[in-house]
């Protein structure tokens, strides 16, 4: 049948896949679920790459000697791990995947509002990552993703093209950023008013103001500090009259809604996934969509917690704490009514759920390891440890690499008609949440005894949670590599499915995969998504 | 619906009106009500060509809402970025008395 | 309703030209925003030095040119002016005298530049550079290296978005010549003029700080 809906232009079982399928059709693509999947194929090798540093690393600290490498090329590893992840892969990770694919069809719209921008956007990432993996290549940086001056502006590395890639990723993160904005504001189909919003869209929509706003001020401090790398232009040189605390505002009022920019299109994912698989309507709808836009504005507002023992002012410091823990807030009120949606609700044991109570428990120590960080008095003894790794890890890996998992599970089906293998889904999905903890519960413990990040070498006494650490960093990377592959697999001989969760989430009421621009007919909302006590789905597709 | 070059002209003749003010202004010395006074009236200013000339006026009032949003997140990004380094070396009361160091940790032989 | 040609510009997305001059405004007011964001890291750099270095940075103000400042804002101000003239022409169905217009802001944005040029140039020659070599003998303090060092980063990333908008204007100007855009379609022209006016919206904070506040 495949066969046929490709030759076939007006075959009703056509899809985005089968319309042209040459190389310079996907390349060239203004389909906003092509590039989608073009941007979900670079993520994939951007996420082994960061990994790869990382297990070079894990291998490093196997001992508590510098032993596979010098402790100048551990600074590097550090550093291109945490780039690549960070730049190259969480930050564009589900809003350029899941979203791009996903928002207009779950706004009712044929496209996106900016198709040609949107093509932009992945080249301009493509650049981006060719940029920073030329100035790897040329020895990289030894500076950590942080890139504090004085020595970022001192160090002899090549930091200035890896500056410069990050600087043209952010290019790219903005213009999809505006595509997702606008488009919300300006193509829903009729009757989807903005309370009836998919919560997928709610997040990657309040996703998308931080990355609009939030990314040129990364853009100025990163150039900031090339201009006084390349030209002694020392804006943060304390002999030049400059301050270098400065750069850290400046830097980590990008950074800290940067890491909502990574937790929030997980949280709309987790959204979806639990009102699907528990077959019954969210608990509370405002408060999953306020709560995300709350996350949003107040996470801008935060970011002096990076900087407690910077010697800022006691009342800033105090400032920056109480709304640390406020942001949290939004956090748990998400918690609450995504259990509250599962507690009697006719559960599917299915491997997306099983992601989510993945997400639940890792994201809830990241949560908690959070709001405790942000208590400045026990931050002092806590900063700079591996506390603060472990706590990040929670929620960047525990977090949003969980709920990316989740959402390509949930969505394999929608993105190409088939399932996936379900037995080596699962036991890759015990993988990745065991292999986690066990690589990253350890960094709590090690932090707290005293443990300081970014070194090579450590007291002989730690050593037992750092081969721990290691061990569950391989039982991780089995898990991922086993469910890419079941993914894979999963899209080439699956079996062919249209909506295997029974879901009434608005994705679903097209074909799957979707026709090219979306629907056969034109989609009418009548109510809220995912309504299970009505006996009709809250759409009317004509 | 579209202003008249009329509206144009006004806009454009209010705008060299403020900006008269401030320059007689900046001659005379007035400390800090001064750059306050200066910064309101370069306010009014961007005011004027956001409504007038950038169409705010005529136009949804989203458009208002997005410049609002961002400026909102500048005043508070530049208030309290200078709030730190403006207080920086204000002491708060006196230094607790050091506490003896620990025993340092073993390390190994670093190579 | 009778089924109409759909006007050529068009995008079948789009229901009518009205939701996508609507659509694309938005996406450029969001990019200002962002433009806003960008300046505002250096005014934050500003606003804290100044705090930082109070008494200095009064003193520097004193250095750079009052009356060439004032010269400037009142060029940018006029060719906001023109602009917007512009603009209204072409809604008007009157493309040639947009034409006019829209070389009337570009000549104003390309004197801008030119007084710019020179007053950097007297300021070489006062020894005032920015960062390491700066060797203005008035003015040793550290705080005037970076009260002019940020003035360089300011006014020069402004004059670069201005050398951004003069080719974008020159370029709708030549489509406005060609009759591309009209009273029914002229979204090209209205960007360039959103752009154009958030270009002076940054220099009349520029102003202030760099040549007004002594």
């Amino acid at each position: 049948m495949r066969a046929d809906a490709l030759r076939d232009p007006g075959h009703p079982r056509r899809s985005y896949l089968d319309e042209d399928v040459s190389l310079r059709s996907w390349l060239l693509t203004t389909d906003h679920k092509r590039i989608g999947l073009l941007f979900l194929g670079a993520l994939s090798g951007t996420l082994a790459l960061g990994g790869i540093f990382a297990l070079l690393m894990r291998l490093e600290l196997l001992s508590p000697e510098p032993s596979l490498v010098e402790p100048q090329t551990y600074n590097r590893l550090f550093t291109w791990h945490g780039v690549i992840m960070v730049w190259l892969f969480l930050i564009p990770s589900i809003p350029t995947t899941l979203g791009n694919v996903l928002l207009p069809i779950m706004i009712g719209a044929r496209e996106i509002a900016f198709p040609r921008l949107n093509l932009a956007s992945f080249w301009v990432y493509v650049l981006g990552v060719a940029v920073t993996l030329v100035g790897m290549a040329a020895g990289g940086t030894d500076t950590g993703w942080t890139f504090y001056p004085p020595y970022s502006s001192r160090t002899p590395t090549s930091v200035v093209p890896i500056l410069m890639g990050i600087f043209i990723l952010g290019i790219s993160s903005m213009l999809s950023g505006i595509n997702f904005i606008v488009t919300t504001h300006t193509m829903r189909t009729e009757g989807m008013h903005w309370l009836r919003l998919p919560l997928f869209v709610w997040n990657v929509y309040a996703t998308s103001w931080i990355m609009v706003l939030a990314t040129p001020v990364l853009a100025m401090a990163l150039i900031l500090i090339a201009v006084d790398h390349g030209f002694g232009l020392g804006v943060f040189d304390p002999s030049q009259g400059g301050d270098p605390i400065l750069y850290q505002h400046l830097f980590w009022f990008y950074s800290h809604p940067a890491v909502y920019i990574m937790i929030l299109p997980g949280m709309g994912v987790v959204g979806e996934v639990v009102a699907a698989m528990a077959h019954k309507n969210w608990i509370s709808y405002e408060a999953l969509a306020f709560s995300a836009v709350g996350i949003a504005a107040v996470g801008f507002l935060t970011w002096g917690h990076h900087m407690f023992v910077s010697g800022m002012l006691a009342l800033d410091v105090g400032i920056f704490g109480i709304l640390s823990m406020l942001v949290a807030i939004f956090s748990a009120i998400k918690v609450i009514v995504w259990t509250g949606t599962l507690y009697r609700g006719s559960i599917a044991l299915e491997v997306p759920l099983f992601y989510v109570f993945g997400f639940l428990f890792l994201f809830g120590f990241g949560g908690m390891t959070g709001v405790a960080l942000a208590s400045t008095s026990v931050d002092i003894h806590w900063h700079d440890t591996y506390f603060v790794v472990g706590h990040f890890h929670l929620i960047m890996v525990g977090g949003t690499l969980t709920a990316f998992l989740a959402g390509l599970y949930y969505w394999l089906p929608k993105l190409c008609g088939r399932m996936y293998a379900r037995r080596a889904a699962f036991v890759a999905m015990l993988l990745v949440v065991f292999g986690f903890a066990f690589t990253f519960f350890p960094h709590l413990l090690l932090g707290n005894a005293g443990m300081p990040r970014r070194y090579a070498a450590y007291p002989e006494e730690f050593q037992v949670l750092h081969v721990i650490s290691t061990l569950g960093s391989w039982m991780l990377t089995a898990g991922l590599v086993l469910a890419v592959l079941n993914l894979i697999h999963g899209w080439r001989r699956g079996e062919p499915a249209d909506n295997p969760w029974d879901s009434r989430g608005i994705e679903w009421s097209t074909a799957s995969p979707p026709p090219k621009h979306n629907f056969a007919g034109r989609l009418t909302v009548l109510d809220r998504p995912h309504q299970y006590w009505a006996d009709e789905p809250p759409w009317r597709l004509e | 619906m579209h202003p008249s070059p009329r509206s144009y002209v006004a806009t454009w003749a209010a705008l060299m009106l403020l900006s008269g003010i401030t320059l007689a202004l900046a001659r005379v010395p007035l400390g800090e009500p001064g750059t306050v006074l200066a910064l309101g009236l370069a306010s009014a200013k961007a005011l004027l060509i956001a409504v007038f000339f950038m169409h705010l006026i005529e136009q949804r009032s989203v458009n208002a809402l997005f410049l609002s949003i961002a400026l909102v997140l500048v005043l508070a990004f530049v208030a309290l970025s200078a709030m730190d380094v403006g207080t920086r070396g204000d002491a708060v009361g006196e230094l607790p008395a050091p506490v003896a160091a620990p025993e340092p940790a073993r390390l190994s032989k670093v190579r | 309703m009778t089924t109409a040609v759909p006007h050529p510009r068009l995008q079948p997305h789009f229901e009518d030209l009205a939701k996508q001059a609507h659509a694309a405004r938005l996406g450029m007011w969001l990019f200002l925003a962002s433009e806003l964001l960008l300046f505002s890291a250096l005014f934050a750099l500003y606003a804290s030095y100044r705090a930082g270095h109070h008494d200095v940075f009064r003193e520097a103000v004193h250095h750079t040119s009052f009356w060439l400042g004032a010269a400037m804002t009142g060029i940018l101000i006029t060719s906001s002016l023109a602009m917007a003239l512009a603009l209204h022409a072409v809604r008007d169905g009157r493309p040639d005298r947009s034409v006019r217009w829209l070389c009337a802001c570009i000549g104003l944005g390309a004197l801008f530049l030119v007084v710019k040029a020179f007053e950097y140039t007297e300021h070489f020659r006062e020894g005032i550079f920015p960062g390491i070599y700066y060797a203005y003998p008035e003015l040793p303090h550290p705080g005037a290296v970076v009260f002019f060092t940020l003035y360089y980063l300011m006014t020069g990333l402004h004059a670069v978005h201005v050398i951004g908008g003069l080719n974008v204007l020159g370029s709708v100007a030549r489509s406005t010549g060609r009759r591309r855009y009209d009273a029914t379609y002229h979204t090209p022209v209205e960007l360039a003029g959103l752009y154009w006016h958030l270009v002076d919206m940054i220099w009349i904070f520029l102003w202030p700080a760099f040549y007004l506040l002594r």
